[in-house]
């Protein structure tokens, strides 16, 4: 029975960097050469039978997977070997060595050429050489050689090494005292006693990542040369030592690990910076293990050593935009009809002076439990209970513990549903260090009633051409709760839910567990939907809106709510399969503004041709257009941008330009961004990554591809 | 082998003609020629004298069937040289043999082809062991001229054949 | 104009097997949804299920959607992908590899990350179910003879 693949990804990486599991090797099957019959061709042969061969002119031998052409040759039977001169060729494997003068023991593979040149099928590899010794199949030593990916007789780049051994066995190339050399200049050299490896193949292998040179208004000229150790299929380390000029070296570490119950990933990076003179360091780990098949144990650790450190030290703002660093570790257990887990989770604000952060709840720990089976004599039923224990330095801090059951009596038929549910929220507080004249134990149940019910019509329909089915699916949802006075309840984990599809089909407008909205309302919406025929959703329309019975009492900011909720409108679309488009808007009833609204279009021609255009709009909170691409502008040329422009202030809150040379042995990026880390300061700077195929290949991490990749949405790298 | 240099040649034919003038034999069907391990079988064949007891002697063989070639080989144990071609030249003196046009020489380790020969001359000195071939009748190589092809099986085959009794 | 009640949907297979985990939750829902319908079996084992759903992958991501002027996240973009294919007994694709991919909208302030944490929750919860109709309805136009072999 073929279980689905056990490959478990730790994180969205780059494919060729996926751990695997399996780590079994696969043995190459020794061609012996003996066992294979041996051609011989040429215009004039002499020689005597059963001891040697004279051959002259054309001269051509092949035995197993060895192929020789020359213009003269001596074959000695006994000792199995082949002495040939004048435009000597030999291939194996797809591998070709070329050169004056050759000798070469068919049956161990040993030997050698005089000043060859040589090309090796599995990455494209070639390059010239003094001479090169073959000491058996695998294993090479070519003396004072070149290497390169690049076609043809002058390289855009080569490594000179005095010293090269190759092992194709090992897939590893290391080379002594070299120099690397792009467009005739002399880049990079390493002394004898570092040996620089790089991978005969496009496997994944260790060695050199592809150095990144840039600059930041935070730290000057940067200079980053990653080093990645492939350890074992399913264990992997990457060293980021990078020279940041005006802070010192900062030594990144990450490390990945994955068995087949547990996987893992673990960064670090330190630096001694000299602006601040003190040492400076931000870490990052994420572990999940399953203990036993129902038993998950994980944690996920992030830490920084000070509030601006990754907005002095990072280059994407998937690190400088979040100022909370959630530190959690807990133990999951999934039963079959229930599951519990037991966290403790904290949070490190990176405090921002101009516009401070609370610190958020600390639970330590959060005992949860869910539990819940469907048709059951036609009900569903399901339990949702915790313990918490909520801590703070300075608000108020207890425990909490919360029974949540709620009973259901689904009748679900293809053309409509009815789904009557009765819950019961009953809550205790005990508070450690209560206001003075406040109570230290609350207690509070609240029932609380729904009747979810909807209709579905089908028709045929055509929309730009092709048949469809159209769906109308209008649904209506009662909830009755009744008041209860919560305003000296603690507010650890509760807030106003944001308005959209997924909040006004649920009983509370709030989310959390501190306040239960009390609430008579009905919240009426229609869904239409265009299905092809494969049953592939091709257009969604929605439109929504709730509608009180009663003004409601239970609010976090006094505001009394109007009679009708705000209008919710959301529309996606694939016009075509290179456009497609979304849109939200959620209308205030009140002053018939919009309240807040997304709209989004993207057209992507063709794989590594993508445009996207959008708008974000929250009422007091953010005004944005943000228009975001990857464009080939001509052969080999690149051109990627994103710029997020807030129309609220006029500026621009995160810009992003940069570009892409693909020559076919080579690739250069250039990335330039800048962005906001607070009121006052921001991040601007560069990047330069040059990347030669096949000496270095693409890592992750700070690479400038990397933050391409995360900034805009359907990017492809283009290697 | 080098037993056969003390041998006498002798050659048989249905028809033979000599001519005293020119110290030559004609001969014609059936021709036969041995000395000791040595055989060559052909259709017809020429047959000269020289007074130092040495002559050459050349056998053809005609449509459709060549001259075959047959002699054993020192340096092992059960080694022969087989050999067929449209013409075949035998030094009586030399001992060379040379095969030409559409020439096929083969070497056998107990009955077993170790090698294969084939090109437009071959040759095989079996006083000295040693043969040459080239891509042209003539025996001088013509650039361009086609190439000829050797093929040897791996030497290290000779453990599985079965040891019959000789 | 044209609407009617959706009438029963019958799936053209009568038992399937989910290539889900026990504990994952989608796996939960869509069998439960799969067995809604009173005509399919959902099996415990691949062997005697008529047809298999492969799971080839389930990815959820979180992604900074927009920035306020201090540079500080306000709206996540989290995205549910899910790719699948549906074989027969003997090992056919009577579906090719399918990717569903949805996305929802989720408003962020610091002061308010541990109701965010629920909100999020609840989001892909959202996010389950409507993967779930749309796993459904791939299912329900599936072609289960093999195609007419075109000589």
């Amino acid at each position: 029975q073929e279980a689905s693949p056990q490959q478990v990804v730790v994180e969205k990486k780059p494919d060729e960097l996926v751990l695997k599991v399996d780590s079994k090797l696969d043995l190459k099957n020794p061609s012996s050469q003996q066992s294979t019959t041996m051609v011989i061709k040429a215009e004039q042969v002499s020689g005597q039978p059963d001891r040697v061969i004279h051959l002259d002119h054309q001269v051509e031998v092949t035995r197993g997977n060895l192929n020789f052409s020359a213009d003269k040759a001596t074959y000695l039977q006994v000792e199995d070997q082949l002495d040939a001169s004048g435009k000597v060729k030999l291939q194996r494997n797809g591998d070709c060595y070329s050169g004056d003068l050759m000798r070469f023991i068919l049956e161990t593979g040993a030997g050698y050429v005089q000043n060859p040149s040589y090309y090796f099928a599995k990455n494209n590899g070639q390059g010239r050489a003094d001479k090169i010794e073959f000491e058996n199949e695998e294993k090479a030593k070519i003396t004072n050689g070149t290497y390169s990916t690049c076609e043809g007789l002058d390289p855009d780049w080569y490594l000179r090494a005095d010293t090269m051994s190759l092992d194709t066995g090992l897939d590893t190339g290391i080379a002594g005292k070299s120099v690397l050399y792009f467009k005739g200049v002399p880049i990079m050299g390493t002394p004898s006693w570092l040996n620089f490896s790089f991978p005969l193949s496009g496997a994944r292998h260790s060695g050199l990542l592809p150095p990144t040179v840039g600059h930041s208004n935070k730290g000057g000229v940067e200079f980053g040369m990653p080093y990645y150790f492939n350890i074992a299929p399913n264990r992997d380390f990457t060293l980021h030592p990078k020279l940041i000029a005006r802070r010192g070296l900062q030594l990144g570490m990450e490390g990945r690990y994955l068995g087949e119950t547990y996987g893992g990933e673990t960064a670090i990076e330190v630096i001694r910076d000299k602006l601040t003179e003190t040492t400076r360091y931000a870490g990052a780990s994420v572990h999940r293990q399953s203990l036993t098949p129902g038993l998950v144990f994980s944690w996920n650790m992030n830490k920084a050593s000070d509030n601006d450190y990754p907005a002095d030290f990072s280059n994407s703002t998937t690190k400088t935009a979040q100022r909370l660093l959630v530190r959690d570790i807990g133990l999951d257990y999934y039963g079959s009809i229930w599951n519990a887990s037991l966290r403790s989770t904290s949070y490190q604000v990176l405090q921002d002076v101009t516009a401070p952060i609370t610190l958020p709840y600390e639970r330590l720990p959060q005992l949860s439990f869910r539990a819940g089976q469907s048709d059951v004599f036609g009900l569903d039923w399901s339990v949702d209970a915790s313990m918490t224990r909520f801590w703070h330095p300075t608000l108020t801090r207890g425990q909490r513990a919360v029974i949540n059951p709620q009973l259901s009596l689904p009748f679900i038929q293809p053309a409509y549903f009815v789904v009557p549910k009765v819950s019961f929220h009953a809550t205790s507080y005990q508070i450690d260090n209560p206001m003075a004249g406040q109570p230290d134990r609350l207690q509070r149940t609240v029932p609380s009633f729904s009747v979810d019910s909807g209709l579905i019509f089908e028709r045929r329909a055509s929309l730009l051409g092709n048949k469809m089915t159209q769906t109308l699916e209008p649904r209506l949802f009662y909830v009755n709760t009744p008041f209860r006075d919560q305003k000296d309840y603690p507010l650890f984990d509760t807030a106003l839910a944001d308005f959209n599809f997924a909040q006004i089909f649920s009983e509370n407008r709030f989310t959390g567990h501190d306040r239960i909205g009390d609430s008579n309302q009905v919240t009426a919406a229609v869904v239409s939907r265009f299905i092809e025929d494969n049953g592939a959703e091709r257009f969604k329309f929605a439109l929504g809106q709730r509608f009180y019975f009663n003004t409601q009492k239970v609010s976090l900011d006094g505001i009394s709510s109007p009679s009708r909720s705000d209008l919710l409108l959301a529309g996606t679309g694939q016009i075509s399969d290179t456009l497609n488009v979304e849109a939200a808007l959620q209308v205030s009833q009140s002053d018939r503004q919009s309240v807040r609204s997304n709209y989004a279009v993207r057209w992507q021609p063709a794989p590594k041709k993508i445009l996207n255009l959008q708008y974000q709009f929250q009422r007091e909170v953010l005004k944005q257009l943000e228009l975001s691409g990857q464009w080939p502008v001509a052969h080999r040329w690149y051109v990627v941008g994103k710029s997020n422009y807030s129309l609220q202030n006029s500026k621009m809150v995160e810009g992003l330009a940069g570009f892409e040379y693909r020559a076919d042995c080579w690739a250069l990026r250039f990335v330039a961004h800048r962005f906001a880390t607070t009121n006052l300061s921001n991040n601007s700077g560069f990047s330069i990554q040059l990347e030669l195929n096949g000496l270095a290949r693409i890592g992750f991490g700070s690479n400038p591809v990397e933050t391409l990749k995360k900034n805009i949405s359907g990017y492809q790298a283009t290697n | 082998e080098k037993a056969d240099s003390q041998k006498r040649t002798n050659i048989s034919a249905e028809y033979t003609e000599f001519d005293g003038k020119t110290n030559t034999k004609t001969l014609k069907g059936k021709v036969e020629l041995t000395r000791g391990t040595l055989l060559i079988r052909a259709e017809n064949g020429v047959e000269t004298e020289t007074p130092d007891g040495g002559g050459a002697v050349t056998l053809s063989g005609h449509a459709g069937s060549q001259v075959f070639f047959r002699q054993k080989r020192d340096g092992g144990e059960d080694l022969w040289i087989e050999g067929l071609a449209d013409r075949v030249e035998y030094d009586k003196k030399t001992e060379v043999v040379r095969f030409i046009s559409k020439a096929q020489v083969r070497y056998l380790s107990q009955q077993k082809v170790t090698q294969e020969q084939n090109g437009e001359f071959l040759s095989y000195d079996s006083v000295n062991d040693v043969f040459t071939a080239t891509n042209s009748t003539s025996g001088k190589r013509v650039p361009g001229g086609g190439r000829v092809t050797i093929t040897s099986e791996p030497k290290g085959k000779k453990s599985d054949a079965k040891p019959d009794n000789k | 104009c044209g609407f009617a009640l959706r009438g029963a949907v019958a799936f053209p297979f009568q038992s399937i097997y989910v290539g889900l985990p026990e504990s994952s939750a989608l796996g939960g829902e869509l069998k439960r949804n799969l067995r809604a319908n009173g005509k399919t079996e959902v099996t415990a084992q691949a062997t005697n299920a008529e047809v298999v759903l492969d799971v080839l992958g389930e990815t959820r991501d979180k992604v900074i959607l927009s920035l306020n002027s201090q540079g500080r996240v306000r709206e996540f973009n989290l995205i549910y992908n899910l790719k699948f294919r549906l074989r027969d007994k003997t090992g056919r694709e009577v579906l090719e590899p399918t990717t569903i991919s949805l996305k929802r909208n989720l408003s962020f302030k610091e002061n308010e990350v541990l109701a965010k944490e629920a909100e999020e929750a609840l989001l892909y919860r959202d996010m389950q179910s409507e993967l779930v109709q749309q796993i459904m309805r791939r299912l329900a136009v599936v072609r289960m003879e093999a195609p007419a072999k075109s000589d």
